[in-house]
């Protein structure tokens, strides 16, 4: 499908750097439309990664919850999906994300400082460390040049 | 004028200065300017001039204005209870002219300001603008000062009269604040801050005392004017806690680059500086515990941009700051 994501992002941001910004007047609308501009390349270069992402983090939240639950600590709700997600979906797959992750959240706290459950909290935090690392969007804002 | 979404500030703010001063005064506006800087409220400058009787007066003004949408909750009325207690002191503080509590003339919660010369310099004590010495100097007046207002007599001011008093429980208090703010704009689970939380609530150390503190001291919430510290600006997150809290907040390595000079100004100086002008000890675990709380709220404060983001209040884009867990579990040794 032509444009693409990506192109029409690009194109977006193209519009407002050469048509909308020369004509803006005042500090703050300026800098507001350049915080736009900056969140839109950001958009362009990963908005692709977001499913692939979400289809690694899914499966490793997985696999770090099953860990858990077979060392006897409750979950909250199932590890499995409730309805099969197709391959691509990418609202599908951030919603088993939000799942997984509300799981996740809610045991984690009792894992901490427990030593026969130290290395399941170590594995948890391993596992957050790489996702942040993984990411796919990043904050935009600046702090003013030094 | 610059452009069309001002003019209902401009207006307001004219109605409102002239409600406050004798009728037929010849009150004159400049043009009234937002300016770009500030997460938290909406800062437009402006002068103010009219006639005293026969006695010209023009006044240089700042109208901070609370947002539609603002990374912060915080209440002006302890604000501006804050400054006027502040009036009374040695510490330089924004003075406050007038004040429209409820937003009845200028829509929203409002406190107009004298507009104090100096400029905000984020990095004033790492840009080679100044010489080493003069750096060191200023670093010194920032440290001095903070060390001014976590040894303010805030009950002789009747500080406590606006502002809860935690008492050696200032840690406790923090997380539970933190927290609250935390569950009041978290749009998705994130375990990530769970693990941080975790930590720090088993770990809250115990205060000496209950102090005033800032809440977010750092150049850029601070006019510079010459090679001296002019003011400290941005008083909306003050409350009474723990001695510790500004300390790791302006020693959080997240803020180095704001706070320190390299080889000559790090941690160490700054904690002994602190500690002899405030008499206070420094616990090297309870300090780590506040560099911790320092980024938590940071996290917190970025979280209630994406909730503003979402909700369509905020007019700048958010995303999740999760880079900054990496960095808690870091101190945290997890």
């Amino acid at each position: 499908m032509r444009p693409t994501l990506a192109e029409q992002l690009r194109g977006l941001r193209h519009i407002l750097d050469h048509v909308v910004a020369p004509d803006v007047q005042g500090d703050y609308a300026r800098d507001t439309l350049l915080g736009v501009s900056r969140a839109l390349d950001m958009l362009v270069q990963r908005a692709g990664a977001v499913g692939p992402f979400l289809e690694w983090d899914n499966h490793e939240t997985r696999a770090i919850l099953h860990s858990i639950a077979s060392r006897g600590v409750a979950l909250t709700q199932s590890i499995d999906p409730i309805a099969p997600i197709v391959t691509g979906d990418v609202d599908a797959l951030d919603a088993e994300n939000e799942r997984l992750r509300g799981i996740l959240a809610a045991v984690v706290p009792t894992l901490a400082d427990r030593a026969e459950t130290h290395d399941l909290h170590g594995a948890v935090v391993a596992h957050l460390r790489e996702r942040v690392a993984r990411y796919p969007y990043a904050s935009t804002g600046t702090l003013p040049p030094r | 004028m610059t452009d069309e979404v001002e003019t209902p500030v401009a207006q307001r703010l004219h109605r409102f200065v002239a409600s406050q001063l004798p009728a037929d005064c010849g009150l004159q506006l400049t043009p009234v300017r937002r300016m770009s800087v500030g997460l938290s409220r909406e800062n437009w400058v402006f002068d103010a001039a009219w006639l005293d009787g026969s006695v010209p007066v023009e006044e240089r003004l700042i109208l901070r204005r609370d947002p539609e949408g603002s990374v912060l909750s915080t209440e002006r009325h302890v604000e501006v209870a804050v400054l006027r207690a502040l009036e009374r002191t040695a510490i330089p503080a924004p003075r406050v002219r007038w004040f429209d509590e409820l937003g009845t003339e200028l829509g929203r919660p409002s406190v107009v300001m004298f507009r104090e010369e100096g400029v905000c310099e984020y990095f004033c004590l790492t840009s080679d603008i100044r010489p080493l010495d003069v750096r060191i100097a200023l670093a010194h007046e920032f440290v001095d000062t903070l060390a001014a207002i976590a040894t303010i007599d805030w009950r002789g001011l009747g500080l406590d009269a606006v502002l809860p008093d935690p008492g050696r429980h200032g840690a406790v208090a923090a997380l539970d604040h933190w927290e609250g703010e935390l569950r009041r704009v978290l749009r998705e689970p994130l375990p990530e801050m769970e693990i941080v939380l975790a930590w720090l609530r088993n770990r809250a150390p115990e205060a000496q005392a209950a102090v005033l503190v800032h809440g977010d001291f750092k150049p850029g919430n601070a006019l510079v004017r010459g090679d001296h510290l002019a003011l400290v600006l941005d008083w909306e997150t003050a409350h009474l806690g723990d001695p510790l809290e500004d300390l790791g907040w302006i020693t959080n390595p997240v803020r180095q680059r704001e706070h320190q000079i390299p080889d000559v100004w790090e941690r160490t100086q700054i904690v002994a500086r602190w500690s002899e002008r405030t008499g206070y000890d420094v616990d090297p675990a309870a300090l780590l515990w506040w560099n911790v709380l320092a980024n938590f709220k940071l996290a917190v404060i970025g979280l209630t941009g994406v909730a503003e983001f979402i909700d369509l209040h905020m007019d700048r884009p958010y995303n999740a700051p999760l880079s900054l867990c990496r960095i808690m579990y870091d101190l945290m040794g997890v």
